[in-house]
């Protein structure tokens, strides 16, 4: 049924047609938030169309508003039907660019990518963005949730696929550890600093970095790391990074 | 005259019981709906009568209230039962039988499920038989009587499961028996209670905890009630709200039905639904076959379990449909492909049996939107249950999605002409004794090594491994299918890796054309890597024109694009040229020999690598045909 039509935006699908293949989840939520959400989004002139900045800004109230535990989070139906039935329109707001009529693959795991895959889903991905990086709030509520870390990542596109297309950051230190330290505003101070002479762009950076250090996460348990060593290691590959020293291909 | 509670009396030394021990059984996993589910048809679908007709299986859910609780409440005769349960709810295990009563007094009201299946056994046997359909589901605990070593459940776990969901521990049977009995008239009606073990007030006599409910012969104190026959039997059903259509069969009426582990309690709706889609999700096959009908019945009405409904199955049945037309090559979406897994059935203790034979293993390459179960291998014998999903997802990297079904035992030839055959009884026996009391998957259990000599443990433990194998072969991107070297070399030695990705020049992958051995490791002393390996054509026809070496780093199990160079790199090969040129900015080790070789050796070191991180060697090999010299 996610045929190229439905792809570039040409046909709608209702619930009505995808009735024999939807399940309930057992509970509702209003979704209404995010409705307005995007609306402020859409509406906001320093945001344009396809722009990584959609995923951070939408995120908290994404996040906030699908409270989810991470097993239900984990059911890909759940998000094929947000994306396929619920907010087709966002997802061709956000990523229209990449469909292509030839090869509608990339289009196609917009919609319907899920599961154990945190990259693909335009909504699951911002999600799962958000689920790794938030800080929980003194209280604990979830309006008390601290999701700066989150928007860092979401709207630096080269470090939030690094970090949700790898498996080495579904652990929360990694993850936070990566936020922190390869963020823009991070790797902007460093430059100014001028510790480096040439440091190559933000995106090589995160781009190597985080490829280092899976590389170096074949001989080290992750787990096994406490976190001031997480930070350690990154900090040490993302130096050595911006020196230009580590073994360019 | 109508039936009554009786509860056997023990001496106070004798061993008491607490909590149901099938609690304990199932505990492991979680014991939802689905082993209700799996449990209770398993048992119909074992006791099907040898004919051409189906097991039919219908759950009836109702809620009774008011007036009409009054009376089912009355028929069953709950002031004895409550004086025991009230007894017994003192102890720290009655607990949940106390919590029971509370909500019925509540909600004024009380839900019953009845399960009916018609076209099977009945509950045949003596009241007091050593090994019957009737002792077994009434009476014993952890027995099994099914008939024949094949039958889907043989431990009789499927009984105990029943008072484990009725809040009162309190299970009523109505059955109707397919050969008629010497003395007596169907249909046959008994009840039975599991309550903890309890003292009567005065703390004079101890009750054993178990309880029935029939017709009492004398007024001998802790004597068991006997079933009720004929007539009797059908008006006390008939206010039980337990008759049954005519034709033999079974319904069994739990009391209070609830879900042990559920954190809130469904509603009817729900739970149907429930129902009916673990019945497909688990017999799709015996349901598919004809050999079961499950239908759920809520207020009244009917609801039949069709695998229609559920599109998430026919990705499975496909594979049987369309297995006569299999592939070789799962090219298409809906594409199936067979293959032989191989079993090695060991001999009997006692000398019977052993068998080296096969299961038959289908595969389905899945359409888009076909997700759910999606790489998963239903492993399925001749019972028509599935015993497990087994979850098969990125079984190689990018691998084509694919569903999957395990025929085994009788259920091989599925989907063809063929009978089974004697070998395929032998597997089925086996595999049922691999099958633990949850019957849930296949493993070494100990039935199997109570009975099967040496191999055992090999034979049940290689199945997964040996499907694993088949579906990387069948599943894998590339088309690089065919003879892959021993298994070592297919992870150490990457061969034509290269020529993936549209090089149309050459004939066909190098993997199809070479074979060899490489060998890497690092070395402390000189803080490098030290690798060496043999290659050689797979045919007298070729000879080798290149080998290019390259040393890549790994991450999460996949490789990188980072490259770590070559530094050196020699042949022991009469007449080859070395050199070590860079690709894409990194130096590799290329030996391009003299023309007529076939069989080429290397051994080189890396550059100094501080960083040690996981490291392979690819080998890419350019082969051609024998040139004359």
């Amino acid at each position: 049924m996610i045929d190229n039509r439905f792809l570039a935006g040409e046909r709608e699908l209702t619930e009505d047609d995808l009735g024999p293949y939807l399940q309930p989840l057992g509970r509702s939520i209003d979704l209404s938030p995010i409705d307005e959400r995007i609306e402020e989004i859409r509406a906001d002139d320093d945001i344009d169309a396809q722009d990584s900045l959609i995923d951070a800004e939408l995120a908290p109230t994404l996040h906030r508003t699908l409270d989810l535990t991470r097993n239900e989070a984990a059911d890909a139906g759940l998000w094929h039907y947000l994306c396929v039935v619920r907010f087709p329109e966002f997802v061709h707001y956000r990523w229209d660019h990449v469909f292509d009529p030839e090869s509608p693959g990339n289009m196609e795991e917009k919609f319907l990518g899920a599961g154990t895959d945190a990259y693909s889903n335009a909504l699951h991905r911002i999600w799962w963005g958000a689920e790794l990086t938030y800080e929980e709030g003194e209280s604990g509520e979830v309006e008390d949730r601290d999701y700066s870390r989150t928007k860092q990542v979401l709207r630096f596109q080269e470090l939030a696929n690094d970090v949700l297309d790898h498996d080495f950051a579904r652990y929360i230190p990694v993850t936070h550890a990566c936020g922190d330290l390869l963020c823009h505003d991070t790797l902007n101070e460093i430059k100014e600093e001028g510790t480096y002479d040439d440091p190559p762009s933000n995106s090589n950076i995160v781009s190597r970095t985080t490829t280092l250090l899976r590389e170096e996460l074949t001989v080290r348990r992750v787990e096994m790391m406490d976190d001031d060593d997480i930070v350690e290691t990154i900090e040490e590959l993302r130096d050595d990074v911006m020196r230009r020293e580590a073994g360019w291909s | 005259m109508s039936g009554q509670w009786g509860f056997t009396t023990s001496r106070p030394t004798d061993a008491r019981y607490g909590d149901d021990v099938a609690k304990y059984a199932m505990s492991h996993g979680e014991p939802g709906l689905k082993t209700f589910v799996r449990e209770v048809l398993q048992n119909s679908n074992d006791a099907r009568l040898d004919n051409d007709q189906p097991a039919r299986v219908t759950f009836k859910l109702e809620s009774l209230e008011g007036d009409e609780a009054i009376e089912y409440l009355r028929a069953l005769d709950i002031d004895t039962w409550s004086e025991h349960a009230k007894l017994a709810t003192d102890t720290e295990s009655g607990k949940h039988i106390a919590e029971a009563i509370k909500r019925i007094k509540d909600d004024e009201k009380i839900r019953i499920l009845t399960i009916e299946d018609q076209n099977t056994e009945g509950l045949l046997g003596e009241e007091n038989a050593d090994e019957s359909n009737f002792t077994a589901l009434v009476r014993d605990v952890l027995f099994s009587s099914k008939s024949g070593d094949t039958a889907g459940g043989s431990y009789g776990l499927g009984k105990a499961v029943l008072w484990l969901y009725s809040g009162l521990s309190l299970v009523m049977f109505n059955s109707t028996l397919s050969e008629p009995d010497p003395k007596d008239q169907s249909p046959r009606l008994i009840g039975r209670t599991r309550l903890p073990t309890h003292k009567s007030e005065d703390g004079d006599t101890v009750y054993q905890g178990h309880g029935w409910y029939g017709g009492l012969n004398g007024d001998e104190e802790g004597a068991r009630p006997e079933s009720i026959w004929g007539e009797e039997a059908e008006s006390i059903a008939d206010e039980l709200q337990l008759s049954r259509p005519d034709g033999p069969g079974t319904s069994i009426q739990v009391v209070d039905f609830r879900v042990p582990t559920a954190e809130e309690r469904l509603e009817d709706e729900e739970l149907a639904d429930q129902i009916t889609e673990m019945a497909i999700e688990w017999f799709w096959p015996a349901i598919y076959r004809g050999d079961l009908e499950v239908a759920v019945e809520v207020e009244g009405e009917t609801k039949q379990a069709s695998i229609d409904e559920y599109p998430q199955y026919e990705p499975f049945t496909s594979c049987l449909d369309d297995r006569v037309d299999s592939v070789s090559q799962l090219d298409e979406p809906g594409d199936v492909a067979q293959a032989a897994i191989s079993l090695d059935v060991p001999e009997k203790n006692d000398g019977s049996g052993g068998a080296d034979t096969q299961l038959d293993l289908l595969v389905r390459r899945a359409d888009t939107g076909e997700y759910q179960h999606r790489n998963e291998v239903a492993f399925v014998r001749g019972a028509g249950m599935v015993v497990e999903y087994y979850d098969r997802d990125r079984v190689v990297v990018g691998n084509q999605d694919f569903h999957a079904v395990l025929l085994g035992g009788r259920a091989r030839p599925w989907g063809t002409d063929e009978s089974p055959r004697d070998e395929d009884t032998t597997v089925e026996e086996f595999l049922t004794a691999a099958e633990p009391p949850q019957h849930d998957e296949w493993v070494r259990t100990e039935t199997l090594a109570n009975t099967y000599s040496r191999g055992f443990r090999t034979a049940v433990e290689g199945i997964k491994s040996d499907v694993t194998e088949t579906l990387r072969g069948l599943v894998a991107p590339d088309v690089d299918r065919g003879t892959t070297g021993p298994q070592r070399l297919g992870n150490r030695f990457n061969i034509g890796n290269e020529s993936r990705g549209g090089r149309s020049d050459r004939e066909s992958p190098s993997s199809q054309r070479v074979t060899g051995s490489t060998n890497i490791s690092f070395d402390e002393v000189y803080t490098h890597w030290s690798f060496n390996g043999e290659v050689e054509p797979l045919s007298d026809q070729n000879e080798i024109r290149a080998v290019t070496v390259s040393l890549i780093r790994m991450a999460e199990e996949r490789a990188t694009s980072d490259r770590l160079p070559v530094q050196n790199i020699s042949s022991d090969t009469a007449g080859v040229s070395i050199s070590l040129p860079e690709q894409n900015g990194v130096q590799v080790g290329r030996l391009e020999p003299a023309p007529g070789t076939s069989k080429i050796s290397f051994e080189g070191v890396s550059t100094e690598d501080h960083r040690q991180v996981e490291t392979r060697l690819k080998v890419s090999v350019d082969v051609a045909e024998r040139r004359d010299e």
